[in-house]
This record gives structure tokens, sequence and C-alpha cells, in this order.
């Protein structure tokens, strides 16, 4: 332990030049923690919000059902199986169904995706008991707000609504939005337009038919074997880890380079020291310190940047991060374009693995890049060292 | 009366490479150095004194020949066991003070302690003693940069003498100071000398420093031309 107390010492009396080190890597420190707890918070978030309002603890799709094939939706809906019955009928399983259509705001045609639900359900968090109204005998319709807002329309408004019913011909009505839904999800916002699914049913002669059952996020009852296939909300939010993921790899590189940066100023630092103190590490040599205990000693002046920054990063950085957990980030409305779930508001989330994790990594690091151009020291003769000379 | 032999140099030869040949630094030197001396190795530049002082001290090895210090043949020390050598029993003192800088006096001193795993207890009592010793009690919480040389050569003597070692070896300790600053140091040693009974050998062209001296060893060309006890 002597040579910790020594190390420390060396640091402090080193003056600027460690201070600016243990800042860098303090930066360093602080801008891993914030994006990856920026990240983790998006992704968790992006996943409880999917699973409060479409996704539930998971779906049942009808045979044909892709969403990553469009071709295969026009035929993307089938009789619902009598064995979800009594998960219905408990009210922690609900229909929906896609269908698609096309609808003529401002007398422009513009393609969309019907959906029906139960007005009465409870398992997707959603208005959809605000459809069950008298329209004045158009069809009422629910929007999300981005839709709305992407074709003008408002509440009240009345647009020509067309598609083709079970048997292939074309029906078209006018429809009237009855309610505009605010949600954080986008998927089940831009392009598309709600309405009750017994109406969607009954308008495109397809009874008792649906794409897809939701199952409760509470649920944790048996699931049923059916012919529908059945995808856990894990299998469902895939995407998102993914997205999040490839996200979160593009902010490496800007840590990336951060650490590298840090990790530059520290290597630079040791490998001055060493050439600046020859004669120290010979002094101390003829003082009976040996050349593992120098190597040791010069290491560990390293790594203490390591352990400085931490305590730098955690003194100023602790408030910050606190306070934009508090507050959360903004996010603009247009990365709805990326069509991924984001909440409107961002909260990060920084776990102590995360912290823990990133002390570690950059510790060991720091500790690699001081280690280095110190190992050289291990062939250092004490005479040629009090001379002066690097051997 | 039989004296404790601390130093037997028996046939030392030192040789560096230089280029393709090689430079006889040492020539068989032969002596013996007995507990308690004040010894001098004394002659021109580049006769080897701080080589004969680098091989006694273990900080270097001879190329031939054998060099037995306090029992332990210098030849035939592990880098480990050479260090521990000079951590328990020998004190150095360098002609340009090597006082570590970002230290303090008291912390300069205190260094040897430390790498011999004394107790906060024991440093600061030993610590006090070395500095009373030299006399610079008042400026234990100085830097070095603060100091004058003939105040960081005693902090050295302080460094060297705080364990108590059996040997201290002084590289031309006054060649940096002034007359009146090389006396006050000699006499620091000549001091301790007598106190502690510790062995001292200095390598000097100094005539100050000779006239301290009990017994002079002259050196010429590597080889011993001279060895006078006074
Ligand atoms: N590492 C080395 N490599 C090659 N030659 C060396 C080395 N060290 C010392 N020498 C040579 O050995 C000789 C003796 O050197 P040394 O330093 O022992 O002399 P010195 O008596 O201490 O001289 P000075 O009074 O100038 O300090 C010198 O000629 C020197 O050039
Ligand atoms: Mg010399």
């Amino acid at each position: 332990m002597v040579i910790l107390k020594l190390a420390y010492r060396n640091l402090k009396g080193a003056g600027i030049r460690t201070w600016l080190n243990i800042f860098v890597l303090s930066i360093a420190f602080l801008a891993i923690v914030y994006l990856k707890g920026m990240y983790n918070g998006m992704q968790d978030q992006s996943i409880r919000i999917s699973e409060d309002t479409d996704k539930g603890s998971g779906q049942y799709w009808c045979e044909i059902y892709d969403p990553y094939d469009p071709l295969s939706l026009p035929d993307a809906h089938d009789v619902i199986p009598a064995v979800f019955d009594p998960l219905r009928e408990a009210g922690v399983m609900t229909p929906v169904m896609f269908y698609q259509g096309a609808i003529y705001p401002d007398n422009r045609m513009k393609n969309v995706m019907l959906r029906g639900a139960d007005h009465t359900q409870t398992v997707m968090n959603m208005p959809t008991s605000k459809m069950n109204v008298e329209a004045d005998g158009y069809l009422p319709v629910m929007l999300g707000q981005r839709m709305a807002k992407s074709i003008n329309v408002e509440k009240g408004d009345v647009f020509t609504m067309q598609w083709r019913d079970g048997n292939g011909a074309y029906d078209a009505r006018d429809a009237k939005v009855v309610h505009i839904m605010v949600t954080d999800n986008s998927t089940i916002d831009v392009g598309s337009v709600w309405m009750d699914l017994a109406l969607l049913q009954d308008i495109t002669r397809l009874e008792n038919q649906a794409t897809m059952m939701v199952v409760d996020k509470s649920y944790t009852g048996e699931l049923p074997e059916a012919n529908w296939s059945y995808h856990s909300l894990f299998d469902l939010t895939a995407d998102i880890r993914n997205m999040v993921e490839m996200k979160s790899s593009g902010g490496s590189i800007f840590y990336g380079v951060l650490m590298a940066l840090a990790l530059l100023a520290v290597f630079d630092t040791q490998v001055l020291s060493i050439w600046r103190r020859r004669k120290e590490m010979g002094t101390l040599m003829a003082l009976g310190m040996t050349r593992m205990t120098l190597i040791k000693l010069f290491t560990l002046e390293g790594s203490m940047y390591g352990i400085f920054a931490a305590i730098l990063a955690t003194l100023y950085g602790a408030p910050l991060l606190y306070l934009n957990n508090m507050k959360g980030l903004t996010m603009p409305m247009d990365i709805d374009n990326f069509g991924m779930v984001l909440p409107q508001t961002l909260y990060p989330e920084y776990s102590v693995a995360l912290v823990v994790g990133t002390i570690v990594t950059v510790m060991i690091t720091v500790t690699i890049t001081s280690f280095i151009p110190v190992r050289k020291l291990a062939r250092l003769k004490p005479t040629d060292a009090l001379r002066g000379k690097m051997s | 009366m039989t004296e404790v032999k601390l130093i037997h140099a028996h046939d030392l030869v030192k040789a560096y490479p230089v280029a393709d040949r090689e430079f006889v630094a040492l020539k068989n030197i032969s002596l013996e150095i007995g507990k308690g001396e004040f010894t001098g190795l004394v002659g021109p530049s580049g006769s080897g004194k701080t080589t004969l002082l680098n091989v006694i001290g273990s900080l270097d090895i001879p190329s031939s020949g054998s060099v037995t210090v306090l029992d332990s043949k210098i030849e035939a020390l592990t880098h480990k066991q050479a260090a521990q050598l000079r951590n328990l029993h020998i004190g150095f003192i360098f002609q340009t003070y090597n006082l570590l800088p970002v230290y303090t006096v008291a912390e300069n001193v205190e260094f040897p302690l430390l790498l011999l795993g004394k107790s906060t207890d024991e440093r600061k009592d030993m610590v006090a003693e070395a500095l009373e010793w030299v006399g610079l009690t008042e400026k234990a919480e100085m830097r070095p940069a603060q100091l004058s040389g003939g105040e960081s050569q005693r902090v050295a003597i302080a460094r060297a003498m705080v364990k108590k070692p059996a040997l201290v070896l002084a590289d031309e300790p006054t060649a940096n100071l002034d007359a009146k600053n090389s006396h006050h140091i000699l006499q620091t040693m000549e001091k301790l000398n007598a106190e502690l009974d510790t062995t001292f050998l200095f390598a000097t062209h100094d005539e100050k420093v000779m006239q301290y001296m009990k017994r002079i060893i002259s050196l010429e060309d590597g080889e011993v031309v001279k060895d006078e006890i006074k």
C-alpha cells in the first residue's frame, strides 16, 4: 500500500497537467454514462409504451399476417378461433383487425390502414370507447394526433373513405372524425384510421374476423394453443432493441473518440513523465525500490487518473445527470418520422450496473494505457537511470 | 584490534563495452574497508571512483572478481536482493542531491522508511531525529525547490542516515557547495560517524573533503595507486 500513497503524492505534486488529464477523462466518463443512460431509457420507455398501447404481453397473429410483407396485408384476416373465447370473455384478450383502405381528404387520395378494435376493450391503452358514438349517419372514426395533423383534419371533419370488401367489391362511405387520440406510440397513429371492430367487420363483410389478438399485459396465465401463431412482447419489440442498439453504436463512436483523446493524454503524460523522471527512478532504486515496484508505482500513477476522474465526474456530473433525469429530454416532433415508438419526453436510466461497468471499463483501459510506456522500465539499470540515461 | 570488515573487493574488474572494444574502468581492485571507517576515494576525473562506489553500492555488478558487502556477494545478487541490500543497509548521497521534488523535506527523509515498512509512529520519530542531526527541523514542511544547495544536501544526508544504515556512500557530496556549506556537511557526517559508528565511503577530488578523511584511497586509471591511513 506504500506505492498507493507514493503514487498519490506524486500525482498531487504534478500540477496542472494532472488536472487536465483528470478533467478530460471525467468528461469521457460522463459522456459514456449519459449516452448509455439515454439509450437505456429510450429502449425501456419505448418497450413500455408498446406494451401499454398495442402489444400487451403478446399477440396472436392469423396465419397470413406478416408485418414485413405488405402484399400479405389484403388477406391478413381470419375467423377468430373459438379457443380464445374464454380469455376474450375474461377481458384479457381483444381482437384487432387491419384492413387496407384509402381516404380522400381535400380530394386527394391517401392510402391508409383501417384498424378495427372493440370499443369496449381495456387491453390496449387507447380511447377506443370514444369511437362508439352516433355520427350523423357517417362512419365514426378516430385518428391519432400525428395522422390528423398530416392530413390536416380536425375533430368533426368528414372525409370519404374507400375500401374493397371481402368479396373484392369496391365500396365507399363518408367518415367523420369523432375523436383525436393523443398517444406516444406513433405506430398506431401514423397512417391509421381507427373504428369500432364490429363496424369494420360489417363494412368489409368479414364477420367475426380479425388480424390479431392482443393479450393483456397483466395476463400471466396459460396461453391457449391455436393455429394462430403467438408472439411474445419480447419478440415483438426486437425491432426497438435493434434500433436502439444501432443508434447506441453510432453514439459509441462519439465516446470512443472522447475516450481515445483522454487515453492519448494519459499515455502522453506517462511517456513524458518516464523520460523526465529517469533520475528520480534511479534515486528510488538507490533507495532500495525494485524495478517491479517502480513499474507498479508508475502504472498506478496512471490509473489514478481514472480514479480521480471518476470522483470528479461524480462531483459535477451527479447533479447534472440528476437534473437531466428529473426534466427528461424533450424529443422534437419529427422524430416520429423514424417510425419508432418514442415518448415525447425521454427519461434516461442510470443503473448501478451502467455506472460501475463504465468505471471498470475506463479503469482497465487507463491502466493498460499507463502500463504500456512503463513496461520498458523492466530493463532499466540503476546506474543508467541515475545518470539520466534510458537503457 | 580485530576490525570487522564491511567491504571486501578482490580482483574487481569493471569493463564497459565501448563501440566494438571494451573500456576497463576498474582494473583488479582489491581492498578492504572496516566498520566505522571514514574513507575517501580520490583521483582524477575518469579514474573510476563513481564506478567503484556503484559496484559497492550494488547498483552495478563487477565484470569479474568479487565484491562482498555486509556478507552479500554483489556479483551473485539478483536485482531484487540488491534492492533489498540497499534498502536495509546502504545510504546514498549524490552530488546533485537527488531529492524528490514533489515531496516535502520530511517526506523525502521519510521515503526509505516507507520502503522498509515502518509504522507511522516509528517513521515520525525517526524523521524528527534525522532532521535534528542535520539541523533542519524548522524546514520539515518545505519543498526541495525552496532550499539552498547546502540545505538540500543536508536533507539528502538525513535521508541516507534516517534508517541508520551500516554503510553510507557519498559521491562528490560537496561538488555543488561552497566552502562554508562543505565544511558544515562534512562536520555533520563526521559527527554521525562518531555517534552511530556508520561507515562512510566518499568519492571526491575536493581538498576540503580529503582533510576530514581518516583514510584515503587513491585511484588512477582504474587502479589503486595509494592507500594511506592518517
Ligand atoms: N556506462 C558506461 N559506459 C561506458 N563507459 C563508462 C560508463 N560509466 C563510466 N564509464 C567510463 O569509466 C570511466 C570511469 O568513470 P567514473 O564515472 O567511475 O569516473 P570518476 O572517477 O567518477 O570521474 P569523475 O571524477 O569525473 O566523476 C570513465 O572513463 C567513464 O567514461
Ligand atoms: Mg564520478
